[in-house]
């Protein structure tokens, strides 16, 4: 046996274990001697260094001295008590396993086989349900040979073998009769129903009498196999001695016996529809064997099919990081990329506000592009669901885009934060291009794989979780304190120098709250053979830490996957949810209405609170009343959204060698957001313009449809030297947004049909995407080897020709080496090549004329800004990506390391004009950027034992190049407020996210900062002790840096805590061009999630309780933060998510701490 | 049979998928190829409106060209506490061209420079349009056009313009000096003149509300002479600036302010996708020195400044810098006048005056009494000034007559090359002379040396 090179990997998570318990005779009294051997459950190769202890079960300090196994994974136990016994075995990367020998046995010898770490998920119900039996003699027990059985009513018949086994592979899901007729036999009948897998039945002989058996020579084992994680028997499982034909099957309670074997060491080998094959040493002395069997590996769910490797999925040579429920939801997080922070390898995760209900960026391995989509994709089983940021028109209110400003500064969400976290069984990022490739032109910033929850057929299991929080804000930029109203004077003059008082408020204490938030979490889930169901309701209410804001969710959801037939599978999953939001008046404004831009001119010593009259002061230096708009103005927002997919797997051939699938999917995400604005005339700012009251009506419909077809066939040879999968399928993908805003004016009620004055404006993108792809994989070398290639070629509404396919190829290998054994548990190479694209935006292609405008009733069409390219092609992204696992010995340390270049060329462009052209800016392609860096995963177990304490740290390391732009530098268009302030400006040779500024007057743009870190990690711990568990995660960024507009606006404002002095300084050199005071270091450490949970005794809360369990946490998010920037924080975007050119602080909605007591019950 | 249907679905999909065409149309706006390569009558006079919506686009912003060319002129102040470049760069200067202050007045234009050329190109080839309709949409066209080349120069000054405006993107035209361009202006205007005067008797096209008396081709010729006047001026030509405001709707007889606000005006409204007169912004303030330097007749304060600033009880104020007076003269629906009776005059006696003959200054003085009085409620200057005392009575007219209309004041002080009469508020500040190349525009023309001209 060969050992290391055997062993399979770790990261992949899937890591096994089965364990099966041999004993032996018992000695009558006093000690036996005890021999076994200890197995991987995978491979069936001896497992070294394993302990084993063996105690007496009634009396455990009765113990035998523990013994580690040899190099085969034999071990003796010399004296072992004699009675019951408890055997605990445990080696290193295995689940411990302890099973009982039961007491009057005279078992002397137990085989061990070990699985590895976690358990994957269950199998699906079996395509068609096979029946299997024996027919015997009635009166020796012998198996008859030549048997016909024939299901009644069918001309379904079957011959027995030489042990008067038979097998009838595609019985009907029915209750059936079997007719059983042998020659020289009485015919005979059994019933099989629908849900028994085996019959057995015994003929009489027509003979009288019949022969005498044979005087035993032999021995029989009895045997019980039962599954692993649930415990219930295997039924109908295959039992062959090896090196023979005979074979026999499992009954009803999972119980066999095997005649006729020889008085020697035999090797049962058990082989069982959807589990792992596993090897039973029945030494030569044994009369009855255990065998626990493992679901097989599965990561086959039909969604992932077609599109992903199918063979061995822990071979993906991609980086791919999953993370599963538990870490995802250990502490409460309102949105899925909220609870991806500081979990992800490769993945640069920032927040874009502190304002409830989310709005995060999720970014892949660097700048994938620079005015192309820049999110990543999101796959919930199977649908693609959309993720866009649709704004809630405040611009109307805010002119934040006024003075040739890009827009988008609404502060929207992004709509993946409708998903509930706690529906998701596993979140898999594919970051490679090489595995993006899987999803083509759409894949280049990087595919999240979401799959929700899915029952398991067994107990249905019913699950409440309640949780009770608290946030509050969690840093304020403060006021500068003024000493004397001659101070006051000097600053504001004496007009505004009268209204000093010596009293000093604090403003921002005065807009925000301390709030209280609640969560429950009802989950059921459950099954049978033929389908199982999981099901969930959510209800969340969150309020934010600025008075007014809050976000609410309800949602609810349901899965079934159901056996239809013999040869289809169904699965279905519907969601809906609901959410509401306030996220009140944030990020830029030029009209003096955002809380911080009008705090910015706000001195402290102003008394801004409602007066007894229950009105509010005006702001006597800015344009709004920051306590008044908190308190009156409304920006809600209301949004349905229903996901659902219906996916159907068609078995169309199955052999032994072969196996053919047709695999269906389709599905939808419809979702319908209505944003309501009102500010009421009341509001200090609304007379202002002679138009007193505004309201904003936005309504946006979008459906996302998807549709595929796909076939795989698998082909493994008999003489399994490798296996074989091809995959074959189609694809087609649609969008379609519609966002009609109707804006009113002069208006009392937060009616819009009370207005004078209306605009309205329509946003529409349709999208029509469509692929044909190809892959093949191929695993040799029991699967130690695994090659994949692959070939995508699709179509896009938004390329310039629509009818042009775009071919992206991929290849990947992985190998897992020898190793010494007693260094590594496992040392595995991987590299991958592979091309993904990134489509146009909507609109790139066409030159529009702006017609949406009039002047005194009458319209006009103006020329767009934007100059499209009715050539325009995806970009092309080439990655190679090399990498190594390893893990060293008994998994003390486990490492990840990946290195990846990613190329991108044929850029999407959205290029400033010479502006004398009549246009602004040009789309196109050309240039090319490079990404470099570097990932790594480090796990170390320093403590085991009582208490554990596991630590695990995340590095993400991206260096960014623009290589190639032959149309010359130019500023970013779509964000930013021009260089004087400080642009993301791109350059050939220099970073493609750089902040340039003038900032020594020489009429030259020069470097003065850059938006993408040096490197983030991610630090979690995990300490367990008895039933607690102590969780940690801290984020670390470093470099970065934010153009701190904020701070810009206190020091113009001189109101910055430190005006004084030093914002004076900074001031006088912003007055000469100089930006760089205002360009800080956004580099920050923040306790991201700390959780600890308790988990009650089982036996309490079964007892007392009447409970399944019962688990009390308290957790917290976002608990402190370590950081040198002056601003709320560093983790900010006032132009929202943008590929190039977040890190503007402006006014943003400040941050948030939360606390939270979790009380989970099972029932 | 599931087989079989299954690989018939396969199959049939496969064939369905791939037949369909997937092309979509752009769904938010028409395609330019409409205009360009099949114009019809309709859209091109869709486009000749909106050759006035695009021109009134960055007139009457809280960062237009009324806004930003007051606050140079030190006629008004901006206290955005969300922008302090209103201080930063147009007080405490220079002028960026990287920034949407710095880098203003050249894309609008240049947008509604290039729709313009569309327009015109259309109205020869579209169908359903007369002759004279097509001279009608030709002479506007070329008048608006003139109108957005003005804007450009006038804020560009000696860093000059590019006048070709249908170069294709890649081939850029050169940027040509400043006498080049305001003859390129005169040339539009006395092109358009020529078309209007073969334009029959009504355009094809209607206008908006703002050019109430200027709806037929005749009268829209005493508008574009009227421009013609402004640009004669501004270049020197004072006889060429005599006969044009021959031709021009310049009234002498007036009586009232009515009278003196005869012109044409961009309008602002609340009908539906009209814009709104952004210049009535809390945060725009008028200059102090508008009230320190107002003359008086007795008691009474130049009317000019009583009826458009009020001084209200409590000021504002942002880097170091405070005012306690208001512009009274814009609300939301309030019109922004392009050019009008009361300039007219005024152009009229610059033109005498700067004819340089002593005979012409009491005709001069004349049409500048006709302001004082009728608008300023001033008492009548004597005709016996010099030519020095009529160079400054014209400039104090024309401030306060012109007062935060369109950047006259910043306008005028630099054609009389006195730009230092503006008052510095604050140490450190400094008079911007001219918008410098904006920086898109430099960094499509590397070494262009105009992109070294700086705004002070």
């Amino acid at each position: 046996m060969r050992l290391p090179g055997t062993w399979i990997g770790l990261v992949c998570g899937l890591l096994f274990s089965v364990l099966v318990v041999a004993p032996g005779v018992a000695r009558a009294q006093g000690t036996r001697s005890l021999t076994g051997v200890v197995v991987d459950a995978d491979t069936g190769a001896g497992v070294s260094g394993a302990n084993v202890v063996v105690k007496d079960a009634a009396s455990p300090a009765t113990a035998a001295p523990l013994v580690s196994t040899g190099a085969d994974g034999s071990f003796t136990v010399a004296k072992a008590p004699a009675g019951e016994l408890t055997i605990e075995v445990s080696a290193t990367g295995y689940i411990t396993i302890k099973t009982t020998v039961r007491a009057g046995k005279t078992a002397t010898t137990v085989a061990v086989s070990l699985r590895k770490e976690l358990p994957p998920a269950p199998p699906s119900p079996p395509p068609s349900r096979t029946i299997a039996g024996r027919v015997r003699d009635a009166v020796t027990g012998a198996g008859l040979v030549g048997a016909r059985v024939q299901i009644v009513g069918t001309t379904t018949t079957v011959v027995t073998d030489d042990d008067g086994l038979f097998t009838i592979p595609d019985a009907p899901l029915a209750d059936v009769a079997l007719q059983v007729s042998a020659d020289g036999y009485a015919a005979g009948s059994i019933a099989a129903e629908a849900g028994a897998a085996t019959v057995k039945i015994a003929l009489e002989s027509l003979a009288a009498g019949g022969p005498a058996p044979d005087a035993p020579r032999t021995r029989a084992v009895r045997g019980k196999l039962t599954e692993q994680l649930t415990g219930e028997p295997v039924i109908g499982a295959a039992v062959k001695v090896a090196g023979t034909a005979q074979v026999v099957l499992t009954d009803e309670t999972g119980s066999f016996q095997v005649d006729n074997l020889p008085l020697a060491d035999v090797v049962l080998e058990v082989e069982a529809e959807g589990y792992k094959n596993l090897k039973i040493l029945a030494l030569a002395t044994s009369t009855e064997v255990l065998g626990v069997l493992d679901f097989a590996a599965q990561g086959e769910q039909i969604i992932l099919e077609g599109r992903a490797p199918v063979i061995v999925r822990s071979n993906l040579a991609n980086g791919a990081s999953v993370v599963d429920a538990e870490e995802l939801n250990r502490v409460s997080s309102p949105t899925l990329e909220g609870a991806l922070v500081g979990k992800i390898s490769g993945a640069n995760i920032q927040s874009n506000s502190g304002a409830p209900g989310g709005g995060m960026q999720l970014r892949l391995r660097g700048i994938s592009t620079i005015n192309g989509q820049s999110s990543p994709l999101y796959v919930v089983d199977g649908v693609i669901v959309s993720n866009v940021a649709v704004p809630s028109g405040v611009n109307a209110i805010t002119a934040a885009a006024a003075g040739g400003s890009a827009s988008n500064q609404d502060n929207p969400v992004n709509r993946i934060a409708d998903l509930n976290p706690n529906d998701i069984e596993s979140v898999e990022v594919l970051k490679g291009s090489s595995a993006a490739a899987l999803y083509g032109s759409k894949a280049a910033n990087g595919v999240v794989i979401i799959r929700t929850k899915r029952g398991r057929a067994g107990k249905n299991q019913v699950s409440v979780t309640q949780r009770v929080g608290m946030s509050q804000a969690s840093n304020t930029l403060g006021s500068r304190r003024f000493a004397s109203s001659e101070e006051a004077a000097a600053a504001f003059g004496a007009a505004v120098a009268s209204l000093f008082t010596g009293t000093t408020y604090d403003h921002e204490a005065a807009i925000t709250q301390t709030s209280a938030a609640y969560e429950t979490i009802a989950s059921a889930s459950g099954g049978n053979d033929k389908g199982t169901y999981s099901a969930s309701v959510l209800v969340r209410d969150e309020p934010g830490v600025v008075i007014g804001t809050f976000y609410e969710k309800q949602s609810g959801r349901i899965g079934i996957g159901y056996q239809l037939g013999d040869r289809v599978t169904l699965d279905v999953g519907a969601n809906i949810v609901h959410s509401t939001s306030d996220r009140g008046l944030t990020n830029n404004d030029n009209t003096g209405v955002s809380y911080y831009v009008a705090l910015a001119r706000t001195p402290s010593f102003v008394d801004l609170r409602r007066g007894p009259d229950g009105r509010f002061p005006d702001n006597p230096r800015a344009g709004s009343n920051p306590l008044q708009t908190v308190a009156l103005f409304q920006n809600r927002e209301d949004v349905w959204r229903f996901i659902g997919s219906a996916n159907a797997t068609v078995a169309l051939w199955n052999d032994a060698e072969n196996e053919v699938k047709l695999i269906g999917t389709s599905g939808a995400d419809r979702f319908s957001q209505r944003n309501d604005v009102f500010a009421t005339p009341e509001l200090q700012w609304e007379p202002a313009d002679g138009l007193p009251g505004t309201a904003i009506e936005g309504v946006t419909n979008n459906l996302n449809y998807n549709l595929g077809v796909s076939g795989i066939w698998r082909h493994t040879p008999k003489s399994e030297k490798f296996k074989n999968a091809l995959s074959l399928g189609l694809t087609y993908e649609a969008v379609d947004l519609v966002s009609i805003y109707t804006f009113g004016v002069n208006l009392s009620q937060p009616t819009i049909d009370t207005a004078t004055g209306l605009n309205t404006q329509e946003l529409a993108v349709r999208t029509k995407d469509q692929g044909l792809f190809l892959q093949e994989e191929i695993a040799l070398l029991d699967d130690r080897l695994s090659l994949l290639a692959g070939l995508l070629a699709e179509r896009s509404s938004l390329n310039g020709n629509s009818d042009k396919f775009f071919v992206f190829p991929k290849l990947a290998a992985t190998y897992e080496l020898k190793v010494p054994e007693d260094t590594f548990d496992l040392l595995r190479v991987r590299g991958a090549y592979g091309e993904a694209g990134n489509r146009p935006n909507y609109g790139d292609k066409y030159t529009g004329l702006n017609a949406a405008q009039s002047i005194d009733g009458l319209p006009g069409t103006g020329l767009g800004p934007n100059l499209g390219d009715p050539e325009i092609e995806p970009e092309r992204q080439r990655e190679i990506e090399a990498g190594v696992d390893m893990a060293l010995k008994d998994q003390r340390a486990v490492l990840e390391l990946t290195g990846y270049q990613r190329s991108i060329s044929n850029l999407l462009l959205q290029r400033s004009l010479a502006t004398s052209t009549g246009f602004t800016t040009q789309f196109g392609n050309g240039g090319a950027l490079r990404n470099r860096g570097l990932e790594a995963a480090l796990q170390v177990t320093p403590i085991e034992g009582d208490v554990t304490w596991m630590t695990r740290g995340l590095v993400t390391l991206n260096r960014s190049t623009v290589t190639d732009l032959p149309a010359g530098p130019f500023n970013v268009s779509t964000v930013g407020f021009g260089a004087g302030l400080g642009a993301f400006r791109i350059e050939e040779g220099k970073s493609a996210t750089q902040i340039v500024n003038d900032f020594d007057g020489d009429g030259d743009l020069d470097p003065v900062g850059d938006g993408e870190p040096d490197f983030r990690i991610g630090w979690a711990n995990t300490v367990t002790w008895k039933a607690f568990e102590l969780n940690t995660l801290v984020d670390w960024q470093h470099g970065s840096d934010i153009i701190n507009l904020t701070r810009l606006l206190y020091d113009a404002g001189q109101v910055s805590p430190d005006y004084v002095g030093a914002g004076e300084a900074r001031l006088e050199a912003f007055s000469s061009g100089d930006m760089r005071p205002y360009i800080e270091d956004a580099s920050f450490v923040k306790l991201r999630e700390i959780s600890v949970a308790w988990s009650a005794p089982a036996k309490w809360v079964k007892n007392t309780m009447s409970l399944a369990n019962l688990r009390v946490s308290l957790s917290g998010r976002n608990l402190m933060t370590w950081t040198n920037y002056s601003g709320l924080d560093p983790e900010v975007s006032n132009f929202g998510n943008q590929p190039v050119g977040r890190n503007y602080d402006v006014a943003p909605y400040p941050p948030s701490r939360s606390f939270w007591l979790s009380v989970e019950a099972g029932i | 049979m599931t087989r079989i249907t299954a690989l018939f679905a396969l199959c049939a999909s496969v064939a369905a998928l791939s037949a369909c065409g997937i092309d979509v149309p752009d769904l938010n706006n028409p395609p330019i190829e409409d205009l360009r390569d099949n114009p019809t009558r309709e859209n091109v006079i869709a486009a000749t409106t909106g050759l006035i919506i695009g021109q009134r686009g960055d007139v009457a912003a809280a960062n237009g060209y009324v806004a930003q060319l007051g606050i140079l002129g030190r006629e008004a102040y901006n206290f955005d506490g969300a922008d302090p470049r209103f201080i930063g760069e147009l007080l405490a200067g220079p002028l960026q061209k990287g920034s949407p202050f710095g880098g203003n007045f050249w894309a609008g234009p240049y947008a509604n420079l290039h729709l313009g050329s569309l327009v015109v190109a259309g109205a020869d080839t579209a169908a359903g349009f007369s002759d004279s309709e097509r001279a009608g949409v030709k002479g506007f066209a070329h008048t608006m056009m003139a109108l957005d080349l003005l804007r450009v120069i006038v804020t560009h000054d000696t860093v000059g313009a590019v006048i070709d405006v249908d170069n294709p993107v890649d081939e850029l035209a050169p940027i040509v000096g400043k006498d080049a361009v305001y003859a390129e202006i005169a040339r539009l205007l006395d092109d358009s003149a020529t078309e209007l005067g073969a334009a029959g008797t009504a355009f094809a096209f209607p206008l908006p509300s703002g050019f109430t008396g200027f709806t037929t081709p005749a009268s829209f010729l005493t508008f574009n002479r009227a421009i013609r006047a402004r640009v004669a001026v501004y270049t020197g030509d004072y006889a060429g600036a005599l006969t044009a405001l021959g031709g021009s709707f310049l009234d002498d007889t007036v009586a009232n302010l009515d009278g003196l606000n005869v012109g044409a005006y961009y309008t602002f409204s609340t009908r539906p996708n009209d814009l709104t007169n952004g210049l009535v912004n809390s945060n725009i303030w008028a200059h102090p020195s508008l009230k320190a330097d107002a003359q008086t007749n007795g008691a009474a304060v130049d009317a000019r400044f009583t009826r458009k600033v009020r001084q209200l009880a409590m000021g504002d104020g942002a880097g170091m810098l405070e005012s306690d007076l208001k512009f009274n003269a814009y609300s939301a629906t309030a019109p922004v006048p392009i050019i009008r009776n009361e300039e007219l005059l005024l152009l009229r006696a610059e033109a005498l005056w700067g004819l340089n003959d002593p005979a012409m200054l009491p005709a001069a003085i004349a049409d500048l009494n006709r302001v004082r009085t009728i608008s300023g409620g001033l008492a009548a200057l004597a005709t016996t000034l010099t030519a020095d005392q009529v160079e400054d009575e014209l400039l104090y007219n024309r401030r306060y007559s012109l007062m935060f209309e369109g950047g006259h004041r910043w306008i005028d002080l630099r054609r009389f090359d006195r730009l230092t009469d503006l008052p510095l508020d604050r140490e450190g500040h400094v008079r911007n002379q001219r918008y410098p190349i904006p920086q898109a525009e430099c960094d499509a023309r590397p070494g262009e040396p105009a992109c070294t001209v700086e705004s002070m």
